[in-house]
């Protein structure tokens, strides 16, 4: 499992001894830069999704894996109605959200009061109206920034719960399929797997209850072969993990081996790290190492140049060096100005990719429009209306879910542009393309400028911070239901820009899934027999929603892209005023350098040898792991063939020398 | 003499008037030809007047229709045994000597088999599908004496979107899913009382299953004549210490919270079909296999149990039963059942028998035979006599159509004479009105729903239970109990404004009832005798 959360903490503990580096040398704001570095981190969260039909034993599962004997309500004769989420916190807080969207009450309750609230018995086709479980607890497991969600069973006739289920899955960073091992999986749940695995390519069918069934193999079996035989070749396999939910909570009071081995818990876990841990996780760390990079550059780029000042004590080239810095400070400052032609290009560039995503947005509805035509001379479909707009609603989730991927890859393109016509893209070193000082800065020492990692996670982090992680659109759908007080599911001060737009997608795919349920409605109370009249009367109903659906899409697309400039053009500022920050610094550091007595110069000279050693200490572990990293990525995308952006990464990685395991050791006290 | 053998002068009447009856036009459809036909269905819906119930178990696939039905009957029927026989019609009725008919489609005769040829012709190696697919059913005459009450018909299931995975063997068939619950349908259709087995823990939320019941209407069925169960509930252990009560409480929330469930079912039992049957069945081995579990102490038993695969294949240093022998064991009564034996013999019900008995007790089947004795029959005759109605109009509208001219004036007449006898029978009132008290139809209160259960026979036919009196009551205290339920209930049905059309020609009715109770007391103890 613990492959990402080492990660993690390294990573943690690398930025928290470069923090205080930084603020030995009074550089305030690149301990502030990294301490933001370090809230993404720890903030940002990873959403795994539990999903299965009722009474399968997903509420036990979710106990079991949690160490909590009794979280979720679990007895023969209740079912969770309920979505909830539970994510790390140091307290234990139990919230419902509760009202209509707008109004949003929330209200802590007690543990004992969850089935209150959460299931179909005590709160049936849920009368109080909640729209949220929100569970914040103290649990260790949860501490890596995991949240799951629970969802109500699907299948069965109650629509609300496909619906809700429906939604937040495709969403997931990673999805567990929960079935009991008394059946093998059923068409419908297959049907189900293979609707999601669209989306979510990361699941895991779970297989309870094999405390209970002497030949549980045989259905584990039965269900890796149907779904070898769904998925393909060439698809990524389905983990198929059987499970004692009992056992597991046995061995949390009898703690006797043979309970935790039944319990087979410790390789489902190991399975779910498999999972997450090599790709978003690995992206979030990965964006923090690059970032961790970048501000042991700033740091290093003016001491640098200082002792070189020292050094060198020749005049004609310390002013060589000075009108250097002058210049790319006020080039920077010139960038910095409105009207520069950056700016005019991000805006292009931006109106383009809007009419590119509309112009495929459009011919998406085409697509769906004719497909829907099609379904309304479908006499099966014309008898069950609400099959139409269930269809539909898949249709709409998977050209959205498209749409916002290749939003997010234009995005990212878009700024990877901007970054090397304004010259950030030559990352600390992007100043020295005359090479006056490069022997001198030794930049090479750094490891920043010309080696093909320092690109690469570069560009993988630029994806990490436009992604529109699944996790904030599953943010997005629950900011839609409860409308805000999200600050506990979704992350706080820490968001990556990204999630901002994850949030708008899926404030859209919940809109639909409103507009949806709406139409739903309407077409239950059609019961006219005759066919043409049928018909025309679900037309009537169908027009308006996927006009409705539509127009919703559209907008929220076109907000998406306006927030994206905005967005873009901070970053880009932002970055531009670090970098001419730093000019001042350096010449600051040269002026500085050049007035010392010889003695204080030979002592300046030794402190700074001494920094630089610290400072290059951090930039050497950052960069192991970085590499350690992208070579584990790159491996498990051979293995499992997975999406593009996994491919590109695998190709460049084959260039890169065999990767060690990032020593954890002895640079933090350095 | 007794009180308490004071008959249901009633059904002694009722009995003699259906006699009157079907002699009647037995006689008249005798000598004609053309009328041959309808004569030939009469006697045969006469003649089930006086058969044992017929009482059709029916259930989708897989709701443990088969184990259910050995459990009822105390042994392992080996025509029901094999899968593919399920997906046939058996029929399964008294006899001294074992014997087995295959009825067919076609107008070819029955044919006797044994059991075994029955066996070897669904084996799957070389069975003749073609010939298969001709059954029309199984008649398995058996020396078992639960069949002297109740014929008992196994049909094939209901059908379902839901169980893709029995479909292979429907397909094999040659049948699916909706033919199947047409034909079972059709088959429960014609008989006298119906249980309904399903089982929750299929994973299906409340409201599929209560679609399903809805779904199913299956010819006549109404709380009068369907009892619902509830199978499988050993699966609740060990969520459920005791999965009879957890059982209960899932029916009692269905039934609270879904009002189409009182009107499906008369009532509905938790039943553990496997442990019925385990325990019924117990041999000597398994006995001493429990005996032997039953040394080990508490806390180690529990670990064991609890998990089929340590219980059923582990070899442990400290338990000397072999894993095969728990194996077995475990097939046989399940999980729960051998944690219940072990309690059971914990509590000192050591002996073979006892605990079988205890065993069986704590299954729920004798709750829910119990309840098919008193409420089928108590009823017996007259829900006979109501299928046997309903089989003659529909005989007679068949041969209505069939027919012209004088023949067709007979059949008319027949009709008539029967619709007349429904009508003059103050028992069909009785029992329109319990159907619609079950059906949520009456507004009337628990007491009063008591009143209506006790005087429609619910608790059993003697006048005494009937008015819901002390079994040793005197006939002048009866009397006096009748007359003031007789003048309640005419109140009640003066009471025009208090309550709907229904309720208050259902009070009326129930008025006269009393009024015929009342009748007979005053006509003294000499009628005593002529009970049924």
């Amino acid at each position: 499992m613990l492959e990402f959360a080492q990660y993690k903490n390294s990573t943690l503990l690398l930025i928290r001894s470069a923090i205080d580096l930084a603020q030995s040398q009074d550089q305030d704001s690149i301990a502030g830069e990294l301490e933001e570095a370090a809230n993404h981190l720890t903030e940002e969260k990873i959403y795994i999704v539990a999903c299965g039909e009722f009474k399968q034993g997903k509420s036990s599962f979710i106990n079991a894996l949690l160490n909590e004997s009794s979280l979720f309500p679990v007895d023969i004769d209740i079912t969770t109605n309920l979505v909830s989420t539970i994510s790390y916190g140091p307290h234990e807080v139990i919230e419902v959200l509760a009202g209509e969207t707008g109004n949003i009450i929330s209200k802590a309750i007690s543990r004992d009061e969850i089935a209150t609230f959460s299931t179909e018995q005590k709160n049936k086709d849920n009368v109080r109206n909640v729209r949220l479980l929100t569970i914040i607890s103290p649990n260790e497991l949860l501490k890596d920034g995991l949240v799951f969600v629970d969802t109500p069973g699907i299948g069965g006739l109650n629509e609300r719960h496909t619906e809700v289920t429906q939604t937040f899955i495709p969403n997931a960073d990673a999805a567990i399929f929960v079935s009991d091992a008394h059946a093998p999986l059923t068409t419908s749940e297959l049907n189900f797997i293979s609707n999601i695995a669209h989306h979510c390519p990361h699941i895991i069918q779970v297989v309870t209850k094999i405390d209970s069934v002497q030949d549980y193999v045989k259905i584990v079996e039965s269900n890796r072969a149907k779904l070898a035989d769904m998925l393909g070749d060439g698809k990524e396999k389905i983990a198929v993990v059987p499970v004692s939910s009992l056992a597991k909570l046995d061995y949390l009071e009898s703690q006797d081996e043979e309970d935790l081995a039944d319990s087979n818990f410790d390789i489902f876990r190991e399975q779910l790290w498999r999972l997450i841990g090599n790709n978003r996780a690995a992206t979030l760390t990965l964006h923090a190492l690059n970032r961790l990079s970048l501000a042991m550059a700033r740091l290093n780029e003016p001491l640098q140049v200082e002792l070189s000042a020292i050094e060198q004590r020749s005049k004609q080239k310390l002013e060589a060096l000075e009108q250097q810095y002058r210049d790319s400070r006020s080039r920077l400052q010139e960038m910095l100005d409105s009207n520069t032609q950056w700016r005019t290009m991000l805006s292009d560039g931006l109106q383009d990719i809007r009419m590119e995503v509309l112009a495929e947005f459009q011919d998406g509805f085409v697509g769906i429009n004719r497909h829907n035509n099609a379904s309304l001379d479908d006499e099966a479909l014309l008898r069950n209306p609400q099959q139409i707009v269930g269809l539909l609603e898949l249709n709409i989730d998977s050209l959205m879910t498209d749409l916002w991927a290749s939003l997010n890859r234009r995005a990212s393109d878009l700024f990877g542009q901007m970054e090397s016509v304004t010259g950030l893209s030559m990352g600390v070193v992007g100043l020295n393309k005359e090479g006056i000082l490069k022997a001198e800065i030794s930049a090479d020492e750094m490891g920043t400028q010309d080696s093909d990692w320092f690109a690469k996670s570069r560009s993988v982090a630029r994806g990490g911070i436009f992604n529109i992680y699944a996790g904030s659109v599953v943010g997005g759908v629950l900011g839609l239901v409860v409308g805000g007080a999200l600050g506990a599911v979704t992350g706080g001060a820490g968001f990556l820009p990204g999630v901002e737009l994850g949030l708008m997608a899926g404030a859209a795919l919940g809109g639909v899934a409103g507009i949806a349920s709406g139409a739903k409605e309407g077409l239950a109370q059609i019961t006219e027999k005759d066919r043409k009249a049928r018909k025309i009367q679900i037309v009537k109903i169908i027009k308006p929603y996927l006009e409705d659906s539509q127009r919703l899409c559209q907008k929220k697309l076109t907000e998406a892209t306006s927030k994206l400039e905005r967005i873009m053009r901070d970053e880009l500022v932002n970055q531009l005023r670090e970098e001419k920050q730093r000019c001042e610094r350096t010449l600051a550091s040269i002026s500085g350098g050049g007035k010392l007595s010889r003695k204080a110069s030979e002592e300046r000279s030794l402190t700074i040898k001494r920094e630089i050693q610290r400072i290059t200490r951090i930039s050497t572990a950052a960069r192991e792991s970085t590499r350690t990293i992208l070579s584990k990525i790159a491996a498990e995308s051979t293995h499992t063939g997975r999406g593009e952006e996994m491919s590109r990464i695998d190709n460049q990685a084959t260039h890169d020398q065999k990767p060690e395991i990032a020593d954890k050791g002895d640079w933090a006290d350095g | 003499m007794l009180i308490r053998a004071t008959g249901l002068t009633d059904s002694v009447n009722i009995q003699q008037n259906a006699r009157e009856l079907f002699e009647s036009v037995l006689a008249l459809t005798q000598d004609h030809p053309s009328l041959q036909e309808l004569h030939c269905e009469l006697q045969s819906h006469y003649q089930r007047l006086h058969q044992p119930m017929q009482v059709a178990i029916v259930g989708k696939i897989k709701a443990g229709k088969s184990t259910m039905m050995n459990a009822l009957l105390g042994e392992q029927m080996v025509a029901t045994g094999a899968e593919e026989l399920t997906f046939n019609v058996n029929w399964l009725r008294y006899a001294s000597e074992p014997f087995l008919l295959v009825h067919y489609k076609d107008d070819r005769p029955a044919e006797e088999k044994s059991l075994e040829e029955l066996e070897s012709l669904t084996r799957r190696r070389g069975f003749d599908m073609e010939q298969l697919k001709q059954i029309k059913y199984v008649e398995v005459g058996y020396p078992n004496d639960m069949l002297k009450n109740f014929n008992l018909i196994d049909t094939p299931g209901l059908g379902s979107a839901y169980l893709d995975d029995s479909r292979n063997t429907l397909d094999f068939l040659g049948l699916d899913a909706h033919k199947l619950t047409e034909r079972t349908e059709a088959e429960a259709s014609g008989e006298d009382a119906i249980l309904y087995l399903f089982s929750q823990s299929i994973g299906q939320s409340d409201k599929s299953i209560l679609e399903e019941f809805q779904g199913a209407s299956i010819g006549e069925a109404s709380p009068i004549n369907t009892i619902g169960v509830l199978t499988r509930i050993d699966a609740y252990w060990p969520t459920e210490d005791n999965p009879l009560a957890g059982g209960q409480n899932v029916i009692n929330r269905l039934r609270s919270e879904h009002n189409e469930v009182k009107g499906v079912f008369y009532n509905i039992f938790p039943v553990s079909g496997l442990l019925a049957f385990g325990a019924k069945t117990l041999t000597r081995e398994e006995h001493g296999t429990l005996l032997q579990l039953a040394r080990l102490p508490q806390a180690r038993f529990q670990r064991l149990i609890r998990n089929v695969n340590r219980f059923a294949q582990r070899e442990y240093d400290d338990i000397d039963v072999s894993p095969q022998r728990r194996q077995s064991l475990l097939i046989r009564l399940g999980q729960f059942g051998i944690g219940e034996a072990y309690s059971a013999i914990s509590d000192g019900i050591g002996e073979k028998d006892a605990l079988s008995q205890a065993l069986v007790s704590r299954s729920g089947l004798p709750q829910l035979i119990d309840c098919v004795m008193s409420h089928f029959g108590n009823r017996a005759f007259l829900i006979k006599l109501s299928t046997g109605l309903h089989k003659t109009a529909a005989s007679c509208f068949a041969a209505e159509r069939r027919l012209s001219g004088l023949e067709r004036g007979i059949v008319s007449q027949i009709r008539a004479k029967f619709e007349a006898f429904e009508a003059q029978q103050h028992e069909f009132t009785e029992l329109r009105i319990l159907r619609s008290y079950y059906d949520g139809g009456l507004e009337i209160t628990p007491d009063e729903a008591q009143h209506l259960l006790q005087i429609t026979g619910e608790y059993g036919a003697s006048i005494g239970e009937r008015l819901g009196a002390d079994q040793q009551a005197d006939p002048a205290t009866l009397l006096a109990a009748c007359l003031e339920r007789k003048r309640y209930w005419y109140q009640r049905a003066n009471d025009v404004m208090g309550a709907g059309r229904a309720t208050i020609s259902a009070a009326n009715a129930l008025a006269r009832s009393y009024e015929r109770i009342e009748y007979n007391l005053s006509r003294g103890p000499g009628s005593a005798d002529r009970q049924n």
